[in-house]
């Protein structure tokens, strides 16, 4: 029995081949895109899940908080690990630290080989025991437990040593002194995904032999990310309780007054942290929600879809199902055979829907545009889900065209009017619309999210990013000569301007410790800050607004030349802008509680014990992403001692129309001055944009799903369209008999179906308008939803399915009208 | 003028694999004025004859001119200028748009004509009123008897005054008073100018035509020219 109702079912399919392969492949594009976006959701939500004892390890994380500023810090003073441990040993079992001076990328050598490392960090040895990173040479019990010793990656070991075994090889950290590190370990390139990642992991011994005592017995600076793996989960609410007084009995009496510390589950880290020094770039849980949204909103798609084509097919049928009951078919007989058909459609779509997604897999990407780990595609459950909701769409679809054909009555049917005399039904059309709902809701949200991305890319800054080549200097030998390396660049005309700078301005900001002296805030507090050097306002070409900018004090001689006002108070006080000046920006001024730019100058703002006051004020410019808004800011430029070691990043603005010589001119004064440090460079503008990434990513993501949105939905609305244009058929010859022309026929036929994509239209346009409202708004700057949008994504919408439908409406229309009135 | 002629029409039907020749190497004239008649057997291909003459089938070979102009030769588009223009088709089983108003159904060509709204409303109030049919102007199709279909449908060919008006057994589905009212209509029509080409079985209504030609089985048998002309 069921082979026969296979051989009908496949007959059945062959002899609409066109019908059936839009159906199948419709199920299968959304049963793909919605696994694509499963697999996107489950690696988001899958980071450092890997680990045996992932809930039982927590991050310890630290806020600052003086009269509002301050930090959210995702690290912690070097002695807290080892002292929670001590203090709370019947809770704490283990702890590890990470810690790598905070610096963008560290000097290795080996042999005359040099690189710079980005991913380095030095950790207790107790690494490999909290987390679960597999060694695939040497021992994680000892590997870390000897000063000096160093954890290699698989592709780190490739880099430097070829195919020699890289354990016993002693590579070089080139700092202030070169500090040697012998290799005990090699782990596996990572597959899973974990906030953590890293190339080395050197022993945290190391830096006790090299530094003194004193440096990690400080509980003020916070440089160490710091985890801890509790004895059983219910101790974290209890070890939280103790936080404040430990808080109070160990850190500095400066600070322990605004300091809080917390405990962060460690798989929250990746989705629902965003504080300042996270380790690496994380995600949010904004876009998991968006994707589930997305997924199931294809889902939707497609089994609307499924099921309004299976309808329209097997409406045309309809003939046959007649002569099938006239002859004794009974009604179950009809309905399993409409169900076997639709499952057996869905489970070629599941075929189809594999191969895509298998096919697709290398080239998935997350948010931060890194390829999604095998580890995720292999995934049985994202089989099991495949498997599932592709065969319950194709059940759900076979039953709703089985009950409605098996209820025909023959008696009733007659020539011509098996169509003519079945009722369109509402339902379908609602189906439809609720396909392009989503569709023109996926299209707009592309529209809005590429615009909004474009507004963060372009948006005025406050500063040039423009042909600003950026090099890390921080952290080796060569923060020493940068002196040096910028007489020598200024020699050449392609050099513009060369300045300095603590972190890269637009992206990130350190906070120190300032005292001023106002009504909101005269205590000693942490203030959003960057240190510079000389030129850095008109490197980046920074508005002053009132005061001056930082004067070099040996080039006080040219200023005074130059015929400068010397009159003015200001220069008379700082004599030495180094120790004694820093400028602050507009938002600071009202931080302050001062009425206008002109009263700061002059006031104190100085560093503990310290003699610095206000010289300027410039314009705000946002000196993190546009994902926050402008903080109250200070510029404090370096002084020659320890706060020139702070400065991690030479910036040099370059001659547009000279870029690559200026360039080589880099490389050539680098390896005269620097043979030994590996040259990094790039261009700010670039390091900029890349804070986008997430919606840049999101922005190519809803681009493609939208995509499949539009022709899922478009492959529901030809088959409806063919049904309805064959109800007209009869119609649209008289029409033609009276004189209509084909143009006029088309246009006829299309009006009802395009009715359905106004109307789709009209009820999208507030639905989208409340959500990207809604997502805009977790933008402290965003672009204004504007009406063009909405009338582009109409636009788009109305020519794609006018176009889909004009393969029926024309395919009648050309028929002459007796064709057309004879036909069936 | 001749106002209609053909050069060895043919006609096959193509369904599934069996080929049906409905018209065999058809020649015909017809002449402005003309009151003509096609009669013969069920099946010998009246109906396919009408269909091609009047421009809404296009036949498998032979060349149909219509006002002396090559019919094979035109765009669609001529042709349905053509139809809209010069053509009335009362067809055999109404063939009413059922979502219309009987005022909708009669409107159509002249709307089609692009005819402005309110010349459009008097032509169509004319006709209603000429057969009788006004005061069911708001009905809808399936409302009304098959006598006032068929006067509609006849209503709907001449409201645009075409030059030729063809009817497929315009009286087929009626009883004989109303046939007779329809052929008493085209008569009328006939001497106020209109040429009438007719399919018809009764005897009677043939002889209301001035001519009269005879088919069988896919072939002329008599009356292929005007008698005026001859
Ligand atoms: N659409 C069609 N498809 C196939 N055969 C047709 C079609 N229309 C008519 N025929 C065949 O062509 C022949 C002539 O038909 P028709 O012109 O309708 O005859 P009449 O009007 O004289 O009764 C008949 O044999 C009929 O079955
Ligand atoms: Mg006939």
């Amino acid at each position: 029995m069921f082979k026969s109702y296979l051989l009908i079912t496949v007959r059945n399919l062959l002899k609409n081949k066109l019908f059936s392969l839009i159906n199948i492949l419709g199920l299968a594009l959304g049963i793909a895109s919605s696994t694509i976006l499963f697999l996107l959701i489950k690696h988001e939500t899958s980071y450092d899940s890997f680990h045996k004892q992932k809930n039982l390890i927590f991050r310890v994380t630290e806020t600052i908080d003086q009269n509002g500023v301050g930090e959210h810090s995702a690290s912690v003073p070097f002695p807290v690990a080892i002292t929670l441990q001590k203090d709370y040993s019947q809770w704490v079992e283990k702890s590890v630290r990470l810690f790598n001076f905070q610096m963008p990328s560290l000097s290795i050598s080996y042999k005359n080989k040099n690189y710079n490392e980005s991913k380095f960090f030095f950790a207790d040895s107790s690494f490999f025991e909290v987390f679960d990173f597999k060694l695939i040479e040497g021992d994680a019990q000892i590997c870390l437990s000897q000063a000096h010793t160093v954890v290699i990656s698989e592709s780190i070991a490739k880099k430097y040593f070829g195919n020699e075994n890289p354990l016993g090889k002693e590579i070089i950290l080139k700092r202030q002194i070169d500090i040697p590190l012998i290799v005990t370990g090699v782990f596996a390139d990572s597959q899973k995904p974990s906030h953590l990642v890293f190339d080395f992991i050197a022993s945290f011994s190391t830096l006790y032999n090299i530094s003194n005592n004193d440096f990690f017995n400080q509980w003020v600076w916070n440089p160490c990310w710091t985890y801890v793996v509790l004895k059983d989960i219910d101790f974290a609410e209890q070890l939280k309780g103790q936080l404040p007084t430990f808080v109070q009995k160990y850190f500095d009496e400066k600070i322990k007054d605004d300091v809080s510390l917390d405990l962060q589950p460690l798989t929250d880290i990746h989705l629902r942290s965003n504080l300042d020094y996270e380790i690496s770039p994380n995600g949010d849980i904004k876009y998991v929600y968006i994707f589930i949204l997305t997924a199931a909103f294809i889902l939707l798609i497609a089994s609307i879809n499924f099921i309004n084509l299976s309808n329209a097919r097997a409406l045309l049928r309809a003939k046959e199902v007649v002569v099938r009951k006239a002859i004794g078919a009974d009604k179950e007989e009809l309905t399993k055979q409409f169900i076997i058909e639709s499952v057996l459609m869905s489970s070629i779509a599941l075929i189809f829907a594999f191969i895509d997604v298998e096919l697709a897999a290398p080239y998935l990407q997350d948010l931060s545009g890194s390829p999604i780990s095998a580890y995720i595609t292999n995934d049985w459950n994202i089989i099991k889900y495949v498997l599932l909701t592709g065969l319950s769409i194709g059940l759900v679809a076979g039953i709703y065209p089985a009950i409605y054909l098996a209820s025909f009555d023959p008696s009733k049917m007659h020539r011509g009017s098996v169509l003519t005399g079945t009722k369109e039904p509402i339902f379908r059309s609602v189906l439809v619309v609720i396909q392009f709902v989503i569709a023109i809701l996926l299209l707009i949200s592309t529209f809005v999210s590429s615009r909004q991305l474009d507004y963060l890319k372009n948006a005025k800054l406050g500063f040039d990013k423009d042909y600003v080549l950026v090099v890390p200097i921080g952290g080796s030998p060569s923060v020493l000569l940068y002196d040096e390396i910028k007489k020598r660049l200024l020699h050449h005309g392609e050099i513009i301007s060369v300045t300095s700078m603590e972190e890269i301005l637009g992206s990130n900001y350190q906070t120190h410790k300032f005292k001023a002296n106002s009504l909101v805030n005269n205590k000693l507090s942490y203030y959003p800050s960057i240190i510079v050097s000389h030129d850095f306002l008109s490197t980046f070409n920074i508005e002053l607004v009132t005061g001056r900018n930082f004067i070099q004090k040996r080039k006080l001689a040219e200023v005074n030349d130059a015929g400068i006002n010397m009159n003015e108070d200001w220069f008379r006080y700082f004599e030495e802008d180094e120790n004694n000046a820093v400028i602050i920006n507009e938002t600071m001024v009202n931080y302050l509680g001062m009425s206008s730019p002109q009263e700061a100058i002059g006031k104190e703002f100085s560093r503990a014990g310290g003699t610095e006051k206000i010289i300027g004020v410039v314009k705000d410019f946002h000196i993190t992403s546009l994902h926050s808004p402008v903080l109250p800011f200070v510029i404090d430029l370096a002084d020659d001692k320890i706060q020139r070691s702070f400065l991690k990043y030479m910036a040099i603005k370059v001659d547009n129309k000279d870029i690559e010589k200026a360039i080589l001119v880099l490389e050539k004064v680098w390896k005269k001055l620097n043979p030994y440090q590996a040259l990094d460079y790039f261009f700010l503008e670039d390091k900029l944009n890349k804070l986008y990434m997430k919606e840049q990513q999101w922005s190519k993501i809803s681009l493609q799903f939208s995509l499949v949105a539009i022709s899922i939905a478009c492959m529901g609305l030809f088959g409806l369209a063919s049904f309805i244009v064959e109800k007209q058929r009869k119609d649209v010859g008289i029409r033609r008999a009276i004189g209509a022309t084909m143009t006029e026929i088309v246009l006829f036929l299309s009006a009802k179906l395009m009715k359905l994509v106004v109307a789709s239209i009209l009820v999208a346009a507030p639905i989208s308008w409340i959500l990207m409202q809604i997502w805009l708004s977790s933008f402290p700057y965003h672009i204004v939803m504007s009406p063009d949008i909405f009338i582009y994504a109409a636009g788009i919408i109305f020519i794609i399915t006018f176009i889909t439908i004009s393969f029926h409406t024309i395919k009648i229309a050309i028929q002459t009208p007796m064709e057309a009135i004879k036909s069936l | 003028m001749k106002i209609l002629k053909t050069v060895n029409i043919e006609k096959v039907y193509r369904s599934f694999d069996i080929e049906t020749t409905a018209l065999n190497k058809v020649n015909l004239e017809i002449e402005q004025g003309d009151f003509v008649s096609i009669m013969g057997p069920s099946g010998c291909g009246k109906s396919t004859l009408l269909n091609l003459i009047s421009l809404m089938d296009l036949p498998t070979r032979g060349e149909v001119f219509f006002m002396e102009q090559s019919t094979s030769r035109m765009t669609d588009k001529k042709r349905a200028e053509f139809r809209r223009k010069y053509i009335g088709f009362v067809f055999q089983n109404f063939n009413l748009i059922e979502e219309l108003s009987v005022y909708e159904n009669i409107e159509l060509p002249l709307v089609y004509l692009r005819m402005p709204a309110a010349e459009r409303s008097m032509r169509v109030k004319q006709v209603m009123e000429k057969l009788d049919i006004a005061y069911k102007q708001h009905f809808f199709p399936m409302q009304l008897s098959g006598g006032h279909q068929q006067r509609v449908a006849v209503a709907r060919a001449i409201v645009a005054s075409p030059m030729v008006l063809f009817a497929d057994e315009p009286t087929g589905n009626l009883d004989s008073v109303h046939g007779l009212e329809v052929m008493e209509i085209l008569s009328e029509l006939n001497q106020n100018g209109t040429t009438i080409v007719m399919v018809t079985h009764s005897v009677p209504n043939s002889e209301y035509a001035s001519r009269i030609i005879k088919l069988f089985d896919g072939q002329l048998v008599s009356g292929s020219v005007s008698q005026y002309s001859i």
